[in-house]
């Protein structure tokens, strides 16, 4: 009887003593064969030791255009956003087909958060008091706001808009300008998109 | 009848003038900070006002895109000033007028919008709401959105109830089998039967039941070994510390901000990106306390960005985040995120977990390989939809002879090793 009962003290203290209860969720874990799990290369977000700021993600070296990427050669300044109005203008022709479905996925993904899905700038941080709301497109002074201001706009910010120029790039900032401007379209603006057929830039 | 025909012009002219001096009264009327009513609809005008247009570039309090409106009647020369200001700033400044030049300069010469939509009225019901809201800075907050209160934090079940009643269950089973024990031996006493007098102990564990304690044990451990061996280098669960107590239930449960708002290389590329700090400082050059960890947390994106809160100015040297990777597959496997979200139409969650209620985000799915091919075979596959998928001839046949109904991932090459492994 006593040797069962040590036999019995054994094997439930081992059963205790191995459960994963002791697991600590902060650490991944263990693994095998970690030769095989781990990256020789240096992947995307990981510390680089060969570069003195220790990142991977290199920022282009200056000057450099990454092939079929877009430069926009109007600086960030005042005098930059006046000169947009007449000399950027919409290189693309989308259909309506593009604008309602990914110009309007686009739309609701980065905008609507503040513009509102209806464009009235009452999106939802405005709406529970976490951001300050932005102008209505369907104001006078949006309304009638040319094309390249826009873009200008959307590539460097304006007011308490951020820059969404690392989030969109060339043809999707076009693609949701168009969105927004169908939209202003529906509730009687006058200004048809504009679509040249320049494609050089 | 002329004494009367005088006497309805005098009084028509004293209507006239009594008209004009209330119109005068009413356009010179500013309400002093004492006596603010918070139901004036002249002020509820006002705050509309202000909110659809001056709130996108003004705060009251402090300084945004434009300077903090508190006191600006008192920075202008004159009223009307101010009023040709806000309907047209270009022109005050032309005009040659030296504050308005000064502030020009000040914030980078960049023009504020012009309202000549605005009448005078309206004008000065905004500056009124801003007389109020200086004075009383939680003027038209709606009742309980002061700033210590976190605004719609979800309270969390509360689990202890269940707690209290299963030992509460526990507590009376215990005392009922004592009952029964107790009227057991009672009646065995009466009918004179022999009453078993170990202990309660010895009585529970009996060879017999500790035989089958010690087989039990050894399963477990068996089980244990077993699970453990399965889980090696799958890390399910795994929680790490990260450098800034970032809030998934924050940003994309309350706030309802799109995960392809941050996350924006979901569709384009193998990785869904770990945004950078642009990305952060979109919202947060303006939101600089959050709910739960005040202004702590969020001082950390500015070290990291290199932004001046006090001049609000990327001033300093910014300085990369080191988050720390939750979700890590296996070198030799190959896993692409625009394949899955944009082709395959998979929402975030089905992987992820709902993430739009973690706090912490914790590895929700094994990522185990039979978990991969355990979704490859029973996911369909958008096939007619995807012009991509036009060349699957005898697909295509099966289906409109009604011989297959749907097909899976795994039909179109799916569970082959090289699609994962080469």
């Amino acid at each position: 009887m006593a040797k069962l009962n040590k036999i019995l003290v054994v094997t439930v203290l081992a059963t205790l003593l191995l459960t994963s209860c002791f697991r600590d969720y902060r650490k991944p874990g263990r693994e095998y064969m970690p030769d095989m799990a781990h990256s020789t290369a240096y992947d995307a977000s990981t510390l680089n030791p060969v570069f003195k700021d220790g990142v991977t993600n290199q920022k282009a070296p200056e000057g450099s255009i990454g092939r079929g990427k877009y430069v926009y050669p109007i600086p960030n300044t005042p005098e930059g956003y006046e000169l947009a109005a007449t000399a950027i203008t919409n290189p693309f022709t989308f259909t309506a087909e593009e604008i309602k479905g990914d110009g309007k996925k686009l739309y609701n993904r980065n905008c609507a958060i503040c513009h509102g899905e209806q464009g009235d700038g009452q999106g939802h941080l405005p709406s529970i008091d976490k951001f300050p709301p932005p102008p209505s497109y369907f104001g006078d002074a949006l309304m009638s706001l040319p094309d390249g201001k826009r873009y200008h706009s959307v590539m460097y910010g304006k007011g308490m808009m951020g820059s969404y120029a690392s989030q969109l790039d060339h043809r999707e900032r076009w693609l949701v300008l168009s969105y927004v401007k169908s939209m202003q379209l529906a509730k009687g603006g006058t200004t048809a998109p504009t679509a040249v057929a320049d494609t050089t830039n | 009848m002329v004494s009367c025909f005088s006497g309805y012009k005098k009084m028509k002219a004293f209507i006239a003038v009594l008209f004009i001096c209330i119109s005068c009264a009413v356009y010179s009327y500013t309400p002093s900070t004492g006596d603010i009513k918070p139901d004036d609809p002249r002020l509820m005008e006002g705050m509309k006002l202000f909110k659809a247009n001056c709130g996108a570039c003004h705060k009251v309090d402090a300084k945004l895109v434009g300077p903090a409106l508190a006191n600006v009647w008192e920075r202008w020369e004159s009223e009307e000033k101010l009023i040709a200001w806000i309907k047209n700033s270009s022109a005050v400044i032309a005009s040659g007028d030296p504050y308005a030049n000064k502030i020009f300069n000040e914030y980078g010469k960049s023009v504020m919008t012009a309202f000549p939509s605005l009448t005078n009225e309206q004008i000065l019901s905004i500056i009124d709401y801003t007389r109020a809201k200086t004075a009383d800075p939680n003027f038209g907050n709606p009742p309980g959105t002061g700033s210590t209160t976190p605004q719609g934090a979800t309270a969390k079940p509360n689990n202890s109830l269940w707690y209290i009643v299963a030992g509460f269950l526990l507590v009376l089973a215990l005392g009922l089998i004592a009952v029964t024990r107790k009227l057991d031996d009672l009646v065995k006493e009466k009918e004179g039967e022999p009453i078993d007098n170990r202990p309660l102990l010895q009585k529970i564990f009996t060879r017999r039941v500790k035989s089958a304690l010690i087989l039990l044990a050894i399963l477990a451990f068996g089980a244990n070994i077993m699970k453990g061996a399965i889980g090696l280098g799958r890390s399910q669960g795994y929680k790490p510390e990260q450098p800034i107590k970032f809030s998934h239930a924050l940003h994309a449960g309350q706030n309802k901000i799109d995960c392809q708002y941050c996350h924006s290389g979901a569709e384009k590329s193998r990785h869904a990106v770990i945004p950078s700090v642009n990305v952060c400082m979109n919202c947060h050059k303006y939101v600089s306390q959050g709910p739960k960890y005040g202004k702590k947390e969020i001082a950390k994106i500015y070290k990291y960005s290199g932004w001046d809160p006090t001049t609000g100015t990327f001033a300093n040297q910014p300085k990369p985040i080191e988050w720390v990777k939750v979700h890590n597959l296996p070198d030799h496997v190959y896993f692409n995120h625009s394949q899955h979200v944009k082709v395959g139409g998979i929402e975030c969650q089905t992987c992820h977990g709902n993430i739009q209620e973690m706090e912490e985000v914790q590895q929700f799915a094994p990522l185990s390989m039979g978990w991969c091919i355990n979704c490859h075979r029973q996911t369909e596959v958008k096939f007619s939809e995807n012009k991509y998928y036009s060349i699957f001839d005898k697909y295509h046949d099966d289906i409109k002879s009604g011989k297959k109904d749907k097909v899976t991932v795994e039909d179109i090459g799916g569970a082959e090793c090289q699609k994962c492994h080469y």
